[in-house]
């Protein structure tokens, strides 16, 4: 265990952070998650056809990241074995109680949206195979082949009004997430009504950022084509969500910094002292500004679709830090000044151990392998590109 | 052939079904039934002097081996308030007063005034600790102690960020939320809370507040009373006399 | 019916799945869970309530160490220790038995009374302080020895 730096008085109970480096994953995937699923209902509901390449992969990407996300809490509960107990006897006073079932309604919506787009693929794949892949397209399609007409425009409505649903579930799973810090009143650093809307805002732009990268990554390594409308599109709902996220952030920080209540001082000296990188460098500074302006460049001025894409996929991995940043900054941030208002702790996370930096970077890369294994019995991209399909 | 097998797997779906609905709602009705008992009446309150108290430690040191605290872990803790002539205001609470204290390296003549604070959990009316706690591990008695039940707690560790006052925290051992609990095993077997058992100058005490002869009610006619942070709405039952401005 | 057959399977499944969950929560909550007053603060385990009150109290006060001490106890009474409990200086009940019976006495007499009676400034000026232990030896006339120590002059039951 690395040493405690403190300063100042801290309450004896204060001194240790609790909520780890695992608690700081876990909005940073479910943020993840609701951004990945914005983008496919951008396609899906309101119809943005630019998107239409990605539309499926992001449902996959946002399912992929949904299975892990409850791993990082597991890591962290001192008794992980009692976790069911939040399905079993849940206090909806709670905001974490919301964990349980908005978490698995959601998990099905997606489960459910993702089985209806992949239908008709599961069905030939059942048709076409023989053996044991038989066997599996048959079980995944439930033992039901039908795909005339009728059934196929009702899978249709039916993954609009899916996509729908899943719009306010995806915003109620990472909107609790912040509620459940900006509500605590013992905390002047997380309580504010804004929490949930800048968790959120932050969980959109970090979800199509992921969906960027990976796009970009696959596109660059694998066979796929890259879409330039597809991505342009992303761009510009990434640089939309992100001015609003930075504008949510900007506002909270300059309520605190004005009206200066009693915490004020202790939480100006913790920023200054113990998150000076992360929270002005990083955050606010480089990973906030830089994409602000360089994304404007992007989505408006005239360029060549290959400087466009390069000054973009560095903006999208900008962001991607500046969300992880700014989960740490809030979450540990939290924890590092005492309830007393008169003292300083420190954290460093291990290396090793339950809750270590290695487990975490392990959990955020598993959702990478389910995507790489889905893709292995469904195609996460259509092979044609989008022009011949038509 | 297959309209018999249809039919079948019909009727056994609802038959599923409508038993496990109903075995649920037979444990849904047991709930609703006990809620139209009577609400929480806070019979108790625990009286904190800040007058009388010397810094000894005693407390902290009895609560330990009351309750089985383990190292660096506090039930309760005594802090100590140096205030200077120029304003500064030092606060410490050496291994939470366990020890007692040491003199502090200030002249006397620089020192305004000195005094100690003991602390403990306020076992509050409206505790947010408990409206926050996802599983129900944590409760108020109908009597007004807050407890926690160890074997159902998942070591979320919400509650302890709850808490304005740091009184709870995660025991090591258990891997449960852990805090002060009003000595209720001894209360209910008729002693006073271990702390206010060998305070050696009676600062801290304890008893109910209807009781007409009992300490609490005698200091609620004599003294002003505070509580520590009372813009949190918890509305706690410890309360203080003589707290300072610069007690948070 | 045979446009509807998928997705009435897919409903069927978390039916099942659903009401399966309802089953095993029925073993899995215990039987005293449940809303013992207000659901958001008394929403728990009644046995925890039981299981808290029945454990073991370990400091027994000084009426129980009447039992056997009662010269000491009568003493303490009529002096100015009057308010002290037993158990504060000796430690807690639970170390003493008939086998061990010094495992209650002190050990370092100028440590036990210095706890509450050094001077500190935080402490209330009317409560008994001495700077410290050399220097109140000097205050009464006398030289710091080896072997002098508070009970030289005060009997702890009966201090002044």
């Amino acid at each position: 265990m690395h040493e405690l730096i403190t300063s100042g008085f801290l309450f004896p109970n204060d001194l240790h952070v609790h909520w780890s480096i695992m608690i700081v994953l876990y909005p940073y995937i479910t943020g993840l998650v609701a951004g990945a699923f914005i983008v496919s209902s951008l396609y899906h509901v309101f119809g943005v056809q630019e998107l239409k390449p990605v539309a499926r992969f992001s449902l996959v990407a946002a399912f992929a990241f949904l299975l892990f996300a409850c791993t990082p809490l597991l890591f962290h509960l001192g008794h992980p074995e009692r976790a069911l107990n939040i399905m079993f006897t849940p206090k909806f006073t709670s905001a974490m109680s919301g964990f349980g079932y908005i978490y698995n309604f959601y998990l099905i919506i997606v489960l459910l949206e993702i089985w209806f787009v992949y239908r008709p693929e599961i069905i030939r794949r059942a048709r076409e195979t023989k053996g044991p892949l038989k066997a599996l397209y048959w079980c995944l399609a439930l033992g039901s082949l039908n795909d005339n007409e009728t059934a196929l425009t009702l899978d249709h409505k039916i993954i609009g009004i899916l996509a729908a649903i899943g719009i306010p579930s995806a915003c109620i799973l990472h909107g609790y997430v912040g509620f459940l810090f900006g509500s605590l009143k013992s905390n002047p650093w997380w309580s504010s009504p804004l929490m949930p809307v800048i968790f959120l805002l932050s969980a959109i732009v970090s979800g199509i950022s992921i969906l960027i990268v990976c796009y970009w990554l696959i596109c660059r390594f694998g066979k796929q084509i890259l879409d330039t409308e597809c991505i342009k599109s992303m761009f510009k709902y990434l640089w939309a969500f992100f001015i609003l996220d930075f504008t949510m952030e900007g506002l909270e920080l300059l309520t605190h910094i004005y009206e200066a209540h009693h915490e004020w001082h202790i939480v100006s000296l913790m920023l200054a002292k113990r998150l000076g990188f992360s929270f002005y460098i990083l955050q606010l500074g480089i990973c906030s500004v830089i994409p602000l302006i360089v994304l404007g460049f992007v989505v408006l001025k005239k360029m060549q679709d290959s400087t466009r894409i390069k000054l973009g996929l560095s903006c999208a991995v900008l962001i991607l830090i500046q969300v992880l940043a700014m989960r740490w900054n809030v979450i540990v941030g939290g924890q590092l000044f005492s309830k007393s208002l008169r003292g300083l702790t420190s954290y460093t996370p291990s290396i090793l151990g339950r809750e270590g930096l290695l487990v975490a970077l392990v959990l955020f890369l598993m959702p990478f392998v389910v995507m790489y294994v889905f893709n292995l019995i469904l195609p996460l991209f259509d092979k044609e590109p989008e022009a011949e399909k038509k | 052939m297959k309209h018999d097998r249809r039919e079948f797997i019909k009727k056994a779906g609802w038959t599923f079904i409508g038993s496990g609905l109903y075995i649920n709602l037979f444990t849904l009705n047991k709930a609703l039934a006990e809620s139209t008992c009577t609400g929480i009446r806070n019979l108790y309150a625990f009286i904190v002097n800040t007058e009388t108290c010397i810094g000894c430690g005693k407390c902290v040191e009895a609560c330990r081996v009351e309750n089985n605290v383990p190292p660096d872990n506090y039930r309760t803790w005594v802090e100590r308030y140096t205030i200077l002539h120029n304003g500064t205001v030092e606060v410490d609470s050496p291994h939470g007063g366990e020890k007692g204290f040491k003199p502090v390296p200030f002249k006397k003549s620089s020192i305004q005034k000195s005094f100690f604070v003991p602390k403990l959990c306020n076992h509050c009316k409206e505790p947010n600790c408990v409206q926050v706690c996802p599983v129900g591990a944590t409760y108020v008695t109908d009597d007004g102690f807050v407890l926690i039940d160890e074997k159902r707690c998942v070591g979320c560790s919400y509650c302890v960020m709850a808490c304005p006052y740091s009184a709870r925290f995660m025991n090591p051992v258990t891997h449960a939320a852990d805090k002060c609990t009003w000595c209720y095993h001894r209360i209910r077997q008729g002693k006073l809370p271990a702390c206010v058992e060998v305070c050696p100058v009676g600062a801290r005490l304890f008893g109910r507040v209807d009781d007409p002869d009992g300490p609490i009610a005698k200091l609620l006619k004599a003294k002003r009373l505070q509580v520590l942070k009372p813009e949190t709405g918890n509305e706690p039952m410890v309360l203080y006399v003589g707290l300072d401005k610069e007690v948070y | 019916m045979k446009t509807y057959d998928h997705i009435i399977r897919f409903a069927l499944l978390i039916i099942v799945v659903i009401v399966g969950f309802c089953i095993v929560r029925t073993y899995m909550v215990p039987e005293s869970f449940g809303n013992h007053g207000s659901y958001t603060y008394a929403y728990y385990r009644a046995d925890s309530k039981i299981e808290q009150a029945a454990r073991t109290v370990v400091y027994q006060g000084t009426e129980h160490c009447t039992a056997c001490h009662a010269p000491e106890a009568a003493t303490l009474a009529e002096g100015t220790h009057a308010a002290l409990n037993c158990e504060s200086c000796h430690g807690n009940f639970k170390a003493h038995n008939n086998n061990t019976p010094d495992r209650m006495a002190i050990s370092d007499p100028i440590d036990t009374c210095m706890v509450c009676h050094e001077g500190l400034n935080a402490r209330p000026s009317e409560f008994p302080q001495i700077s410290s232990f050399a220097e109140h030896l000097t205050d009464q006339g006398e030289i710091l020895q080896p072997d002098i120590n508070c009970l030289t002059c005060h009997d702890p039951h009966m201090p002044m």
